[in-house]
């Protein structure tokens, strides 16, 4: 469970204070799949990072589970990241030094899984992305489509029970996004929570509940009522 | 993370930047060869310094009369001389010898000696030999102890040799073999006539006995080492001169490091004899702070660059290191969101550094050796030349310029204290890479 009350993010410039986030609040429950929206700089990727523990609201408290966010020690939120969340990113970032075997297996050495155990993980996940004969192509031997898919196996290797996600379609052509958003809807079939950014209205409403942001502030909070079908909805586009 | 993919991990990142690695592990060699070079530059000198020291001439401490005229080195004079004629010369008297040893308790033996030079006159007796003069002490049987001097065959002279000032001689191994090629037991009892620079005339001398052969290691300081040495009782010297009493008292200490204790005493119980001023103590302590006037500086100097070279190095490094950084931000901000604490940034990139420390101390160990070798070989003494009996005495006595495992121990140290202190802050400052500005960069 997800809990924003009053939540802001202000970035002080010394002259200029930017006021990406201003009073959000938010609840968002196990095995939602929340599609957040908005222009440019109204502050989406303020918010993920927020709620991803990769940043510290300003103002305003954050609860998860039971945790209250600010007191959790750098040690501690990283475990979090680690063991519960799984990031997606617009532009894949990938470790370029590592194969898609060894990107996969990262996260799997900060949980100190065994060397063997979390090769045979890492290969299973690429397997399921379809990428069994990608596994030892380095980042910039793989097509858009199959770094987003290394990524999402990376993001899967530790069973995270909330992926963030942050423009997961915005560098792909459209046919490769849908496959992106086939594999994110089966993962939230699976109950895995899921929480996107996108800019794609279409995209959008795959998911279940749309949250629209503008300047910094929640406009619209609405569960979605026709969801694009990203098997039928979203190909040839 | 545990440690085994902790370094994995850096390891790979070293290979991935391998020309960026590359320069700080040469950096970083270069520092410690050159750390080491100079420990071992330093090391050979010193023991230059012990080696001469451990001779006996460098333990050997003389004492003379004061005349106002000497221009013995060390003794710091004005350039233009007052001769005080009022100064009265210090004769001094054996029993005086016998009452200084006993007042100071770290000389060890003191003798009488005074050097000149024979030349041989009667070659009939000699006809193999082709030396044509020698060195010649007139000493005390005391000097043969002091110096650890045995003796091989016959046997030195006796007190009562000294008192009727009887003209036996005592021959060095060297000499011997030069004077009497062909012969060994039988030199003894053999007459050799001699003529003697100070009065000129001739004196037949009988061998009495013939000293061990020892290498005493002496070199330039003893112009006269090459042809060997002969040792006759002083009291013929005191009969050329035709003095009374002795204008030099020589004595020895036991062990080079009780010079200064025993200089000191020497110069309280002169002082007191004859009034401060009036004797002149001269040792190897004067030859050495000669030396060291010279090379301290000499050795200050090149430390400075050496170290000036080190800290622009060491500059060098850390710039390579932020810079390095830099170019990761994006890495520790995808580290950062897959569980990477800060805590684990910090350690993965000190041990980066640490890894690269390693590498480069490693490597410049290896090219300290090489360098020694070199210097090595450009200060060799068969650079020297020289004359060729002297070639023997020098030899075993050059510079030994080695790199021993405790001076490099020591530079591996201090490269790595250096890189953990260069290391550290970038690693520090990696670890407080804001994860969201890391994630926003390209
Ligand atoms: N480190 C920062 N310092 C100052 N201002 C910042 C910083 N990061 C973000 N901002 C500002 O915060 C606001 C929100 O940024 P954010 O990246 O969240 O927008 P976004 O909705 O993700 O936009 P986009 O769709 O272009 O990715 C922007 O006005 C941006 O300029
Ligand atoms: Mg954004």
């Amino acid at each position: 469970m997800i809990k924003l009350e009053n939540a802001g993010k202000n970035y002080d410039l010394g002259a200029v204070k930017v006021a990406a986030l201003k009073n959000i609040n938010l609840l968002i429950e196990k095995g939602e799949f929340v599609s957040i929206m908005g222009p440019s700089g109204s502050g989406k990727s303020s918010l993920l990072h927020i709620l991803g523990l990769l940043d510290k609201p300003t103002s305003g408290t954050y609860k998860l589970e039971n945790y209250e966010v600010i007191s959790l020690s750098d040690k501690e939120l990283s475990r979090i990241r680690n063991q519960h969340f799984g990031f997606v990113f617009q532009s894949f970032n990938l470790f370029s030094e590592f194969n898609a075997l060894d990107n996969v297996i990262m996260p799997m050495i900060y949980a100190k899984v065994s060397s063997k155990e979390r090769k045979e993980k890492a290969k299973g996940l690429l397997a399921s992305m379809g990428l069994e004969h990608r596994m030892y192509h380095f980042p910039n031997m793989l097509s858009g489509g199959e770094q987003q898919r290394v990524a999402i196996a990376r993001s899967l290797a530790n069973n995270p029970d909330l992926i963030l996600a942050d423009e997961p379609t915005g560098n792909l052509p459209s046919h490769m996004g849908a496959k992106i958003l086939e594999i994110l809807d089966k993962l939230n079939k699976e109950s895995v929570t899921l929480i996107m950014v996108t800019h794609n209205e279409k995209i959008g409403r795959c998911g279940k509940r749309m949250i629209r942001l503008k300047d910094g502030e929640i406009v619209s909070d609405q569960v979605i009522k026709n969801r694009t079908n990203p098997l039928t909805d979203l190909q040839g586009e | 993370m545990n440690q085994r993919d902790l370094f994995i991990i850096s390891f790979r990142f070293i290979r991935v930047r391998f020309l960026e690695s590359l320069m700080v592990v040469l950096g970083l060699a270069l520092g410690v060869a050159i750390i080491s070079s100079l420990f071992s530059l330093a090391r050979a000198y010193n023991y230059e310094m012990e080696t001469q020291s451990n001779n006996p001439e460098q333990r050997e401490i003389r004492v003379e009369s004061n005349t106002g005229l000497s221009l013995l080195p060390g003794n710091k004079s004005p350039a233009l001389k007052i001769v005080d004629t009022q100064r009265k010369k210090v004769i001094f008297t054996v029993s005086e010898l016998v009452k200084a040893r006993k007042a100071c308790p770290d000389v060890e033996d003191g003798y009488i000696s005074f050097g000149t030079r024979f030349s041989v006159t009667d070659t009939s007796a000699l006809s193999r030999s082709e030396i044509k003069n020698f060195e010649c002490k007139m000493v005390s049987p005391e000097y043969f102890t002091a110096n650890n001097m045995e003796i091989a065959v016959g046997s030195i002279f006796t007190e009562s040799d000294i008192h009727s000032a009887n003209s036996v001689i005592v021959l060095d191994k060297k000499l011997a073999t030069k004077l009497f090629p062909d012969e060994d037991s039988s030199i003894i009892g053999k007459n050799i006539t001699l003529s003697s620079p100070i009065s000129g005339g001739n004196l037949t001398f009988t061998v009495i006995g013939v000293l061990k052969y020892k290498n005493t290691g002496v070199t330039a300081t003893d112009p006269t080492g090459n042809s060997g040495t002969a040792y006759c009782p002083y009291t013929l010297s005191l009969q050329y001169r035709s003095q009374k009493g002795l204008d030099t008292l020589s004595f020895s200490v036991p062990d080079i490091k009780r010079l200064k204790k025993a200089v000191y005493q020497l110069n309280n119980y002169f002082s007191s004899q004859y009034g401060i001023n009036s004797i002149l103590i001269h040792s190897s302590l004067d030859w050495e702070k000669d030396q060291k006037r010279v090379i301290i500086p000499i050795f200050s100097i090149i430390t400075l660059f050496v170290g000036a070279g080190l800290l622009m190095a060491s500059m060098n490094i850390l710039n390579l290191m932020l810079a390095r950084i830099a170019r990761q931000k994006k890495n520790i901000g995808i580290m950062m969101a897959i569980g990477a604490s800060r805590f684990d940034i910090f350690k993965l990139f000190l041990t980066e550094s640490l890894t690269l420390g390693v590498m480069g101390g490693v490597l410049g160990c290896f090219i300290a050796f090489l360098l020694s070798w070199l210097l090595q070989l450009l200060l060799s003494p068969a650079g020297t030349g020289g004359g060729g009996p002297q070639l023997d005495v020098i030899r075993g006595a050059g510079p030994e310029i080695s790199v021993t495992f405790s001076i490099m121990a020591v530079a591996l140290l201090l490269t790595l204290i250096l890189n953990a202190v260069f290391g550290i802050y970038p690693a520090y400052k990696a670890s407080r890479t804001e994860p969201t500005d890391a994630l926003r960069s390209e």
